[in-house]
């Protein structure tokens, strides 16, 4: 049978897309305008599957950890359903306020020349058409190799054949043939999701959530890029982006970098819409993003260090330069969203504690030494090979990324004072900007201390983890190329 | 003072020029190979991606990594047990040094051999000669060798002695030929 069965491709687009439209409509105070896809309907495409995964996961996650070998498909689609109707029931309790005008959202894109609207729309939709032809060619080949496969659908696979995440499972993950069993759990999953509907004998079918949320990911860009840019720019840099090698791999099959890069992605996002707008229902977007990308992929801790550290170093700019206007305030109530982050995390934690799985890059392979201690043996010995590796095959490799990492920095460099001292719009670049620096300065120490034979490690991932910041980087460039754009115009006007 | 207004700043700004020309002309690059990657989908390569059936597609991919490949693989699953360990032997460094022309081999072997690990989960394929102890608690009388590099039978024997001193031990062959199989294991 064809993994492309309508049947079962409409449930799982149904079950991850729905309950996060109905979950997004609720976010936010009742005093507050409420999120509505007329909106950004680019940006609420991408918003629901992100929620509705994350919401799939935890499902997943509760009933195979707490109930392990009762799950079945009809089981499932019964909790799922019920879900969603439960979720229904919130939203129309919620009482949607009228949404607002589309134009007055994306009123940059709104205000350009239809030439160049046009320009960005057949821009998204060669980026649509690439992406799903690249999934279309990966998927006549089976998971069977890769990190996407010996890592992700492995997993999958012992969960599914497991029942769940109960003693049988953490018993089969002792196997030295499986790796990395502390990882997050959301990516296999929703692969041993698609194992209970389509069986153990799928080989393609497993990768279809994955790359739903790889599709969600370009369509996040997109939207992003479009608020945040004129259309002409946003365009460039979504096809740079879509182009790159490294989107191939991460899109097309199952790996976690995809989920990763979609969270940290719209967690920025949403919180530079929030920093315009003022909606707090846009800070629940955030907290639900940066839920995704800690339940997808241990990368996140890296990104939730460039997001502190951005948060800082925004508050103090705003406080020192621009103390009359240094964002909107949001009632400390609706802070309490961001307990969703804080859940998945610590439940993650307690799964590991409990099963006694360790990460080996903090605490070792086997017998070797902790993360510190490799890295005060090893820095002096790999810090040429790491620095060379990272200067000519990610920051100066145009067909790796369209030299995106090299044009933000320069661009960084010849915007300082617009980012210190411009206006609110400008100076919230520094968040992207120091996430994206925060997160190649991270990967730099933890090559340094690599428990792995150093070339090895570096040639089997670093394009593929550098990438994960690429779609922040790309939207913080596209902030700063529209910024001294406009400068530039009042200047001459 | 608005830093828009500062003459320093709009100087620094028009050096952005550079980083823009160098996106626009590898944004032009991007979208050529973009274009041209989807112009490279006939209809009829469309038709074959979507009514391709999962068989297929294994088919396809196990026989790209090793001839007959996929055909192992059916008989196999066919009938080892899943509480079976069987050992894939691939040739070894000392063996390349001494016969590059093995090199290849030892590629495919151990790429098809990790293949197996999922294809044949919960079976047990230990990837040899990494591991050559056995696996506690394995049954004994469940254990199995497929070598996947011809030349190597004398070192077999050597290396897995005390394995083929089990009266069922099976060596298989990478077609799938029986080597030496005293009896046929039961499921």
């Amino acid at each position: 049978m064809t993994p492309y069965t309508p049947l079962a491709l409409a449930w799982i687009v149904l079950a991850i897309l729905l309950p996060g439209h109905m979950l997004l409509g609720t976010l936010g105070p009742a005093s507050d305008r409420r999120l509505a896809p007329n909106e950004d309907r680019i940006a609420w495409l991408s918003w629901c599957a992100a929620t509705g995964a994350v919401l799939n996961c935890l499902l997943l996650f509760g009933w195979l950890w707490a109930f392990p070998g009762t799950l079945s498909p009809l089981g499932l689609g019964c909790v799922q359903v019920l879900f969603a109707l439960a979720l229904w029931r919130l939203r129309a309790r919620a009482n949607p306020t009228p949404a607002p005008d589309a134009a007055a959202v994306v009123s940059r894109f709104a205000m350009a020349s239809a030439l160049e609207r046009g320009v960005f729309w057949g821009a998204l939709v060669l980026a649509l058409a690439l992406v799903v032809t690249r999934i279309l060619g990966a998927n006549m080949e089976a998971a069977l190799t890769g990190d996407g496969a010996l890592l992700w659908t492995f997993k999958a696979r012992v969960i599914h054949a497991s029942g769940g995440l109960g003693d049988t499972y953490v018993e089969a993950m002792r196997d030295p043939r499986l790796r990395h069993e502390d990882y997050p759990l959301f990516n296999p999953l929703l692969q041993a999701w698609m194992f209970q509907l389509k069986g153990a004998s799928a080989f393609v079918a497993q990768r279809f959530p994955i790359q739903l949320l790889g599709l969600a990911l370009i369509l996040g860009l997109a939207a992003a890029l479009r608020r945040i840019a004129r259309p002409a720019i946003a365009a460039l840099l979504l096809i740079i982006f879509v182009a790159s090698p490294a989107t191939k791999h991460a899109v097309s099959f199952a790996a976690g970098d995809a989920m990763v890069a979609l969270g940290a992605l719209l967690a920025t996002d949403a919180w530079l819409r929030w920093r315009q707008d003022g909606r707090a229902a846009l800070l629940g977007v955030m907290a639900i993003s940066i839920a995704l990308m800690i339940g997808s992929k241990a990368e996140s801790s890296l990104f939730l260090l460039g997001l502190a550290a951005g948060l800082l170093l925004v508050a103090l700019v705003g406080r020192f330069r621009a103390p009359s206007n240094s964002g909107p305030k949001t009632p400390r109530r609706q802070l309490l969203i961001f307990l969703l982050p804080l859940v998945t995390l610590i439940a993650g934690a307690a799964f590991n504690i409990q099963a006694g799985f360790q990460n080996d890059l903090a605490a070792g392979k086997a017998a070797s030494a902790g993360f510190a201690t490799r890295f005060a043996n090893q820095w002096q010995d790999y810090f040429s090979t790491v620095w060379s590796y990272f200067w000519s095959e990610a920051w100066l490799m145009p067909y790796y990324d369209g030299l995106v990492f090299a044009c933000l920095t320069v661009a960084t460099a010849l915007s300082v004072r617009t980012l210190f001292g411009g206006c609110l719009e400008a100076r919230d670049l520094l968040l992207p900007i120091s996430i994206t620096a925060i997160f190649w300065c991270g990967l730099f120490l933890v090559y340094l201390a690599t428990p792995q034979p150093l070339v090895w490690h570096l040639e089997s991932s670093a394009l593929r983890v550098l990438w994960q910041a690429l779609p922040i980087a790309t939207i913080a460039l596209a902030g700063l190329l529209d910024n001294a754009q406009r400068t530039g115009d009042r200047t001459t006007s | 003072m608005p830093a828009s207004k500062s003459p320093l700043q709009n100087n620094w700004t028009r050096f952005l020029l550079l980083p823009a020309s160098i996106l626009v002309a590898t944004g032009g690059w991007s979208a050529l190979r973009a274009a041209r990657e989807v112009l490279e989908w006939s209809p009829r390569r469309l038709a074959s991606a979507l009514s391709a059936t999962e068989t297929e597609r294994l088919e396809s991919h196990v026989s790209q990594t090793i001839e007959g490949g996929f055909e192992l693989v059916l008989e196999l699953q066919r009938w080892l047990p899943d509480d079976a360990v069987l050992f894939g032997f691939y040739p070894s460094e000392e063996e390349i040094l001494a016969d590059p022309a093995l090199a290849p081999k030892r590629t495919e072997a151990l790429t098809f051999l990790g293949e197996l690990q999922l294809l044949l989960y919960p079976t047990n394929v230990q990837i040899m000669p990494a591991q050559i102890a056995l696996p506690s608690g394995a049954p004994k009388n469940l254990i199995f060798a497929l070598d996947m590099s011809s030349p190597k039978r004398e070192l077999l024997d050597v290396s897995l002695e005390p394995l083929f001193e089990l009266p069922s031990a099976t060596l298989l062959g990478v077609r799938g030929e029986v080597h030496r199989s005293p009896k046929e294991p039961s499921r």
